[in-house]
């Protein structure tokens, strides 16, 4: 055998090689098993490697934040007293300006009551904290503080104030779990154009607009600046939040049209998020007598503990009672769930 | 055992600065994968095993804190490490302009692997960051060159400053 003065070159040799080939075949294997399906021993690696290593993401995010409180709190706060007038001064605007919507959504759902529409409610809600990013740039996902423990689910919806943010993938840790981005070339979303009502799927793109419509016929009329909402049609969001605008529409060369989305939600800066914790209740259809003065304000239907109800997405403004119902869009290919029944029906 | 606890703190390092760090501060850092320059910079120092095994336990990590499938950049970076370590015992990679072509190289190695394994498990893959991976590969290159010089030179330099100090303190004290 071959011989140094630190001992046997070849033997030396060979078992990295042999350990190269073990290491590549575990691989190989690892990843064949997760394939088929994401189910198996490979989940149950993945979720406790996660787990583990979130601990240690919680650890260092309350680290980094703690020290840019420090600035943000005490150093950065010097001379933004008039800027504390002015905003109170926006706030008092604001109260007015609330109680003004309150009063056109109380006469709102009166009229719905008249109309006898059945009407949505908020979904129940629950604030997480955006603790890290992927540390892949091919993918979009991001690391929330919330995990099983907290009632966190595979495939719940998550929501921005600004609008939707993704969901949650894989199974989550104990007090983690991961959230596929709108915006990542696997995800997707049933949804809908709010001027005219016609349905698609967006989907994650790259480049300048991260997000693509598809499915959408080159005979309903399109144009930019139109905001496109998520229709409920998947399963996984509500109807009615806020996807992003069109910035371009174009005749496809098939059937469908080429439409770029430009998100609503800003993902470089995503700091809280909320979690829909149950699906979004209906109300069902009042009774036909309903008088109008027994109308009760909106309510919040929150009945999870922790959770909260508060909204903070605008959800679709009705289509006048008069329009017409949305154009039947091209054939839509995420609709596991029978059409959501909140529109007005004609 | 200081070797591994040395090279297990730095790869956890490298994952929460990714992660964390970079997320809170800069948004995302998507230009720089600092997990595969620990991962190089382990297989240069200490060889082709070394590289190997912290480039499983670093790509496996990395696969579980990301949306993608677990053991593809543990597979990429396993190879990566393994090069490596070959590369820095073949040949002398010692000065900067080697050492920044093999951070440079192994970046493509690791992005080709990476690349080619979800082109075969997803239907349409990835796609090719071709522009992406040259910056990422170039900016990889450029700070594995300073850390590793740092990691090399920096003990010497503490070293030599506090030498200089004590003399000076003597000097005044006289």
């Amino acid at each position: 055998m071959l011989q140094n003065d630190r001992g046997p070159v070849l033997e030396f040799q060979k078992r990295t090689g042999y350990l190269l080939v073990a290491a590549l075949l575990g691989h190989l294997l690892l990843i064949s098993s997760q394939v088929s399906s994401r189910q198996g021993p490979s989940s149950v690696l993945e979720t406790a490697l996660f787990g583990t290593l979130a601990r240690v993401q919680a650890l260092t995010s309350w680290v980094t934040q703690s020290a840019s409180g420090v600035w943000g709190n005490y150093v950065a706060l010097r001379g933004l007293r008039t800027q504390a007038e002015q905003l109170q001064q926006q706030l008092d605007r604001m109260g007015v300006e609330l109680q003004h919507a309150n009063a056109q959504a109380r006469r709102a759902e009166q009229l719905e009551l008249l109309l006898q529409l059945k009407r949505t409610e908020l979904p129940a809600t629950m604030a997480a904290r955006v603790m890290a990013a992927d540390p892949a740039a091919d993918f979009r996902t991001v690391t929330i503080d919330k995990g099983s423990a907290d009632g966190v689910r595979r495939d719940m919806a998550v929501l921005s104030p600004l609008g939707v943010v993704g969901r949650v993938i894989d199974e989550p840790a104990s007090h983690a779990a991961k959230v596929q981005l709108i915006i990542d070339r696997n995800a997707g979303a049933g949804a809908v154009i709010d001027r005219n009502g016609a349905g698609g799927v967006v989907v994650g793109g790259e480049g300048d607009a991260p997000l693509r419509m598809e499915y959408v016929s080159n005979l309903a009329e399109v144009s930019p600046g139109d905001l496109v909402m998520t229709s409920g049609l998947d399963g996984i969001y509500p109807r009615g939040y806020v996807i992003g605008r069109i910035e371009k529409a174009e005749r496809g060369s098939g059937q469908y049209r080429q439409i770029l989305i430009r998100p609503r939600v800003d993902f470089s800066s995503l700091d809280t998020v909320l979690l829909v914790t149950g699906p979004q209740p209906e109300r069902a259809t009042p009774p036909a007598g309903a008088n109008s003065s027994t109308v009760s304000p909106t309510t919040n239907p929150a009945t999870t503990p922790g959770t909260t109800a508060a909204n903070p997405v605008a959800p679709a403004a009705s289509r006048p009672a008069g329009a017409p119902s949305p154009a039947p869009a091209a054939p839509r290919p995420v609709s596991p769930v029978p059409p959501a029944t909140t529109g007005p029906t004609p | 055992m200081s070797r591994v606890a040395l090279a297990a703190a730095a790869i956890l390092a490298a994952l929460m600065l990714q992660t964390v760090v970079g997320y809170q501060i800069f948004g995302r850092l998507i230009g720089i994968d600092l997990v595969l320059v620990v991962v190089v910079g382990t297989a240069l120092f200490y060889g082709p095993t070394a590289g190997m095994v912290s480039g499983t336990i670093a790509g496996l990590c990395q696969d579980a804190l990301s949306g993608g499938v677990l053991g593809v950049a543990g597979l990429a970076k396993t190879l990566v490490g393994f090069v490596a370590g070959v590369v820095a015992t073949q040949f002398i990679v010692s000065s900067i302009i080697p050492r920044g072509v093999v951070f440079f190289a192994m970046t493509w190695l690791h992005g080709i692997c990476f690349l080619g394994l979800y082109a075969m498990i997803e239907r349409h893959g990835i796609g090719r960051p071709w522009r992406q991976l040259l910056v990422q590969s170039l900016l990889n290159a450029a700070i594995g060159v300073v850390a590793t010089r740092m990691i090399e030179r920096g003990p010497e330099w503490w070293r030599r400053r506090q030498y200089g100090r004590r003399a000076e303190g003597r000097r005044l004290a006289r």
